[in-house]
Order: C-alpha cells, then sequence, then structure tokens
C-alpha cells in the first residue's frame, strides 16, 4: 500500500513535467504560427501606403520632367512642379 | 504481483509512446501550417507592375524630353499603336489596363490627346481606390514633356493590373 502511494506521487510529479512541456511546445508552435502569419502579410506591397515620398515618384518620370525643364530653359517651371506634385499625390 | 507490475509498466510504455506520437504529429503540423500560412500567400508585386508599366509607355512617348510625334501628338490626331512601344502582354491584355492623356499647359481640365487600352472594366475597378488582394490595383503618375515646337505638356498615365488569381 505504501509502496503504490509512492508510486503515484512519482507519476504526478512526472505528468506534471511532461504536461508543462506539452504547454511549452504549443505555445511555441502558435508563437512560430503567427510570426509566419505576420511574415506573409509583408508580401503585400502597396506603395498607395508607402509614407515616403521618395519611393512614391518614379525616377524614370522625374528625370524625362527634368530633362523637359532643361530643354525648356526652365520657362513656368514652378508651375508645372506644383501641377505635377500636386497630381502626383491625389 | 510481478507479473501485475509487469502489465502495468507495458501500460506506461504504451501511453508514453501515444503521447510522444501525438506530439510528433502536432510538431508536424505545426510546421505544414507555417510553411502552408507563409507560401499560401503570393508576393503581391501588382503596384510594382502598374509603376514599370507607366515607366514603359512614358519611355515610349517620351525620349529625351520630347514627346515621339510620330506616335502621338495633340495637333493632328494618330492612332496610338501601342505595338510599337515594344510591350509584349504574352496574352494577358485581360489583365492590364493603361490610359494616356496629354493636357497643354493652358488648359488642364480637357486633355488634347485621350487613349486607352487594354480591358476597360479595370479603370472602374480600380477607382474605388481601395487597396485589396481582390481588386485590381495600379497607379496614376504624371510628367512633363514638350514638343517639337517646345509647347508644354502635361501627360498623365494610368495603369492598372487585375491578376487577382495569379499575381507572382
Amino acid at each position: 500500500m505504501y509502496r503504490n502511494i509512492l508510486n503515484k506521487k512519482a507519476a504526478i510529479g512526472e505528468t506534471i513535467t511532461w504536461t508543462v512541456a506539452t504547454i511549452i511546445i504549443i505555445g511555441a508552435l502558435i508563437i512560430f504560427l503567427v510570426l509566419s502569419s505576420l511574415l506573409a502579410k509583408v508580401k503585400l506591397i502597396n506603395f498607395r501606403e508607402v509614407k515616403s515620398d521618395v519611393e512614391k515618384e518614379s525616377p524614370v518620370l522625374t528625370m524625362k520632367t527634368s530633362i523637359s525643364h532643361d530643354i525648356a530653359d526652365e520657362r513656368n517651371k514652378t508651375q508645372i512642379d506644383n501641377i505635377l506634385e500636386e497630381w502626383n499625390n491625389e | 504481483m510481478a507479473t501485475n507490475n509487469f502489465f502495468k509498466n507495458k501500460n506506461g510504455e504504451e501511453v508514453l509512446s501515444l503521447y510522444w506520437f501525438a506530439i510528433i504529429l502536432i510538431v508536424a503540423g505545426g510546421i505544414v501550417g507555417m510553411v502552408f500560412v507563409f507560401y499560401g500567400n503570393p508576393y503581391d508585386v501588382r503596384d510594382i507592375e502598374a509603376n514599370l508599366l507607366i515607366d514603359k509607355i512614358a519611355d515610349c512617348i517620351s525620349y529625351r524630353g520630347k514627346i515621339n510625334e510620330n506616335l502621338i501628338s495633340c495637333n493632328d490626331v494618330k492612332e496610338f499603336d501601342f505595338s510599337q512601344c515594344h510591350l509584349n502582354f504574352d496574352g494577358e491584355e485581360e489583365e492590364f489596363f493603361y490610359k494616356v492623356k496629354i493636357y497643354q499647359l493652358e488648359d488642364l481640365e480637357n486633355p488634347c490627346f485621350e487613349k486607352n487600352g487594354g480591358n476597360l472594366n479595370l479603370e472602374a475597378s480600380y477607382a474605388i481606390n481601395e487597396f485589396s488582394e481582390n481588386l485590381p490595383t495600379g497607379a496614376e503618375k504624371s510628367f512633363y514633356s514638350l514638343d517639337n515646337m517646345e509647347n508644354q505638356y502635361i501627360i498623365k498615365i494610368l495603369a492598372v493590373v487585375r491578376k487577382i488569381k495569379q499575381n507572382v
């Protein structure tokens, strides 16, 4: 009888160890699942929500505008730049 | 008594084996889930694609600061032949829409030249102005150019890309 009680106590300790181990394993899995779903959202590349103005501008179009300004001796430059800024940020 | 203990021990081992099997299944399922979640979402590069399309059309209609008047002109009506831009949609014309408008600096309300191509339905979808995987996306950019007489123009290009099912 006494031996049986001792055996049960050992089993309780072992059960707690395995239960805690299981909770840790499942917790780690959930953390990794959440992390991978967050990483998956990074794959949506949306320029419309990019905050930086530098990335909103196309270097190709900026270059074309700049060349045209040079050819036209910067005629109406301020007016044109204001229009382009307004239209490109709509 | 000894036989009884032997059976008890065997039962414990079976339970532990089952437990390990269950843990391995859970871990394997978790790894499969992570891979599925990560690779299940394809890279959505339609915004970049639309911007590249705008750059290519801009390269086609304006070169070295001057409008390519063989292709488009405000002074005489020309059929804008997109094939001259050497863009290959690879049989996916229905997935794209583009619109080119040219405004004279004196009249920014009414374009002196307007031409569009591709799938016309995409323009209305883009006008919803909401970014979603299930809606076409695109961009509208403007730049400045001159004609051979050095008249000043603002060119506005709209490009819309659908590719809802297969954006890579």
